[in-house]
C-alpha cells in the first residue's frame, strides 16, 4: 500500500496546534472503545480537546459511480474484508470469551433482514415529498422571491398536469 | 482577446446556402448596437476577417470553420464540403482537442483529480498521461485551492495548463485562488504576467447528485474582472471552444454539463477554433428570440418542435460566450423578432439570465414589443428527491408556455 502522506498521517498534526492526539486501531472495537472512554474523561474534566486518529481501510467503492477495482487488486479489497473487518474481529473474541455462538449469530441475520426490510416496504409505501419541500428551510421562512417562485411553479404544474411527474403531493 | 466589433456594411455575397454568417450580414444595420462598440469590424472565423468573397471550402488544414454543424450537411457552399467527418462523444471531442493542443504546443498541460491514471472521472484526459507522461498530466491531491494555485503559477512562469475541477461545484474552494489571482494577477502585476489557464468542468443539475453536486458556477463567477467564460453545449462547439480556450491568453473558464457528455455528434476532420466570443445561431426564426446554452439548449429545441408545430417560429441562439455576451448576434436577432425569452438553468437571482437581461434591456429596449422573459431555476438549494429536482429545472412545457404567452 502507499502512503498518500509525505509526513505521519494526521496525528502529528494535533500536536501543532497543541491539541492532545492518539492513533488507534480502527478496526479493532475494543482499543477505539477505550480510546473515546478516556478522550472524552479528560474532555469533559479537563475541558480541552483530544483528538482520536483511527486507522482503518475502506472497503467499499468511493461511491455508486467508482469502480475501486480499477486502482486496486480485488486481492487487497478481500483481505482488509475477511482478516481485518472490525465486526469479525470483535465477533471472534465474543465466541472465545463463550458470550456468542453461530447460532445466535444466524438468528440475529435472519431478525436483522427482516427488520431492515421492512422498514424499506414501510419507507416505500411513504408519499414522495410535496412541492412545498422544495421551499421550505431554504430559510427559517418564506421570503418574496421563494413565495412568488412558489405561487409561479404551482400555477405551471396546474396547466401542464401532463408533463410533470404524476401521483406527487402538491 | 479577440473583442467583439460590431459589423458595419461588410460587403457580403448573399449566396444561397443556409450559412448563418451570411444571414447575420444581411441583417447588421448601420447605426451601432451601443454607444460603446462602433465603426468596427465583425471578427467572425476566430482572427480571421470575414471579407465579401470569403470562401468556405475547408480544403486547408487552418482553414477556421464556424457553423458547419448548423448548416445541414446537404447545402453545398456552407458545410465543409468534401469529408463527412467522423462522429463522436462530446467527452471524446473535449479530448480531441485537448490532445490536439497538447501536440501543438509543448506548454500545454493538464492537473487536476484523477485525470492521469485514472483517465479522468469523465474520461476527457483518457489515454493522455500513458501518451504525455504522468507530469504533463498530472493527478492532483484533492485540495482544489492547492492545485488551482498551483496552475495559476505556473500560467504565470511559462506554461498553458488546463486546470480540471471534478465537478464545477468544488472549484468553489478555489474561489479565492480564481477571483484574485487568476482573474487578477494580469492587472495587478501591471501586464507583467499572463495568466493563459483553462478552468473546466461538469455542472449543472444531473440525476440526483444533491444540492451540493449540481451547482451553476456560471452565475458566481461571472463578475470576476479578467477572466472568460465560455459554455459548451455539442461536440462540435466543445472541441472548438476547447481549443480556443486553450489558445487564449486570458484565463477561460469552459462550463461543460454532467449530462451532455454522451451527446454524439459528426464533427469535421479537419482542424477548427471557434471563437470564445461568439454566439451560435441554432434554429432561425422570425417571432422570438430564445436565448440559452448548455444543457437547457436541448430543452429549448425539443421545445421549439412543439412550437413550430403550433405554428410559431422560433429563433434558437446559443450564446455560448458567458462572459462576455456576445451582443451582436443577440442584437441582431431581437432587431428581427422583437421579442426575448432567455431559458437557462441558472437560479433566478443573479444568474447569467439576470445578467443577459439587463444587458438586452440597455442596449436593445427600443427593439421590444414585450418585456424580457426569463425562465430560470428556483432559489432553492437542488433537491435531492428526483420529482423535487425535476421541478427545478425548467422544461420544455414551461417554455412552449413562456413563447405563447410572449407572442399573444
Amino acid at each position: 500500500m502507499v502512503c498518500i502522506w509525505a509526513g505521519d498521517g494526521i496525528v502529528v498534526k494535533g500536536q501543532a496546534y497543541g491539541i492532545s492526539s492518539i492513533r488507534v486501531d480502527g478496526n479493532d472495537a475494543l482499543a477505539i472503545y477505550n480510546a473515546v472512554r478516556n478522550a472524552r474523561q479528560i474532555a469533559i474534566n479537563e475541558q480541552r480537546p483530544i483528538l482520536i486518529e483511527a486507522m482503518t481501510y475502506r472497503v467499499s467503492h468511493h461511491s455508486t459511480s467508482d469502480d475501486s477495482t480499477k486502482y486496486r487488486s480485488t486481492d487487497e479489497i478481500e483481505h482488509w474484508k475477511t482478516m481485518h473487518s472490525p465486526v469479525t474481529r470483535f465477533l471472534k473474541w465474543l465466541e472465545r470469551k463463550g458470550w456468542w455462538s453461530d447460532s445466535e449469530e444466524a438468528k440475529l441475520h435472519v431478525e436483522a433482514k427482516k427488520e431492515v426490510k421492512q422498514a424499506i416496504d414501510e419507507a416505500e409505501r411513504e408519499e414522495m415529498p410535496p412541492l412545498g419541500d422544495m421551499f421550505t428551510d431554504v430559510y427559517d421562512e418564506l421570503p418574496s422571491n421563494l413565495m412568488e417562485q412558489e405561487i409561479s411553479l404551482r400555477e405551471t404544474i396546474q396547466r401542464h398536469p401532463n408533463d410533470f411527474p404524476k401521483n406527487m403531493p402538491i | 482577446m479577440a473583442s467583439i466589433f460590431q459589423g458595419i456594411g461588410a460587403a457580403t455575397s448573399i449566396s444561397s446556402s443556409a450559412s448563418f454568417d451570411t444571414m447575420k450580414l444581411q441583417f447588421s444595420s448601420p447605426r451601432s448596437i451601443s454607444g460603446k462598440k462602433a465603426n468596427c469590424v465583425v471578427m467572425r472565423s476566430g482572427g480571421a476577417k470575414m471579407d465579401s468573397g470569403s470562401s468556405r471550402n475547408g480544403g486547408r488544414a487552418d482553414q477556421l470553420v464556424t457553423n458547419a454543424v448548423a448548416a445541414k450537411a446537404d447545402t453545398p457552399a456552407a458545410s465543409t464540403a468534401s469529408k463527412p467527418g467522423h462522429e463522436l462523444l462530446l467527452f471524446e471531442a473535449l479530448r480531441e482537442g485537448l490532445e490536439e493542443e497538447m501536440e501543438r504546443d509543448a506548454r500545454v498541460c493538464v492537473m487536476g483529480e484523477d485525470v492521469g491514471h485514472y483517465g479522468g472521472s469523465y474520461k476527457v484526459t483518457r489515454g493522455l498521461a500513458e501518451k504525455y507522461g504522468d507530469l504533463r498530466v498530472l493527478d492532483t491531491p484533492i485540495a482544489e485551492n492547492s492545485f488551482t494555485g498551483m496552475g495559476i503559477g505556473a500560467a504565470m512562469t511559462g506554461l498553458r495548463p488546463i486546470i480540471e475541477g471534478m465537478n464545477m461545484g468544488f472549484l468553489l474552494l478555489a474561489f479565492n485562488q480564481i477571483s484574485n489571482n487568476c482573474g487578477m494577477l494580469h492587472y495587478t502585476s501591471g501586464g507583467q504576467f499572463k495568466i493563459p489557464v483553462v478552468i473546466r468542468g461538469p455542472g449543472g443539475v444531473g440525476r440526483q447528485l444533491g444540492a451540493e453536486h449540481s451547482q451553476r458556477l456560471e452565475s458566481y463567477f461571472q463578475s470576476i474582472p479578467g477572466i472568460q467564460m465560455v459554455a459548451c453545449s455539442t461536440p462540435y462547439n466543445a472541441k472548438g471552444l476547447m481549443k480556443a480556450a486553450i489558445r487564449s491568453d486570458n484565463p477561460v473558464i469552459l462550463f461543460e454539463h454532467v449530462l451532455l457528455y454522451n451527446l454524439k455528434e459528426r464533427i469535421p476532420d479537419e482542424e477548427y477554433v471557434l471563437n470564445l466570443e461568439e454566439a451560435e445561431m441554432v434554429r432561425p426564426g422570425e417571432h422570438v428570440t430564445i436565448l440559452t446554452y448548455s444543457r437547457m439548449r436541448y430543452h429549448v429545441m425539443q421545445a421549439a418542435k412543439t412550437l413550430v408545430n403550433k405554428g410559431y417560429d422560433p429563433e434558437v441562439i446559443d450564446i455560448r460566450s458567458l462572459k462576455p455576451f456576445d451582443l451582436y448576434t443577440i442584437g441582431n436577432s431581437i432587431k428581427k423578432t422583437h421579442r426575448v425569452l432567455i431559458v437557462e438553468e441558472c437560479m433566478r437571482t443573479g444568474g447569467i439570465g439576470a445578467s443577459l437581461t439587463a444587458a438586452i434591456t440597455e442596449n436593445f429596449h427600443d427593439y421590444l414589443d414585450a418585456p424580457i422573459m426569463c425562465l430560470s431555476s428556483q432559489d432553492v438549494p437542488t433537491p435531492y428527491a428526483g420529482t423535487l429536482e425535476e421541478w427545478t429545472v425548467v422544461q420544455p412545457p414551461q417554455i412552449v408556455a413562456a413563447v405563447e404567452q410572449l407572442c399573444r
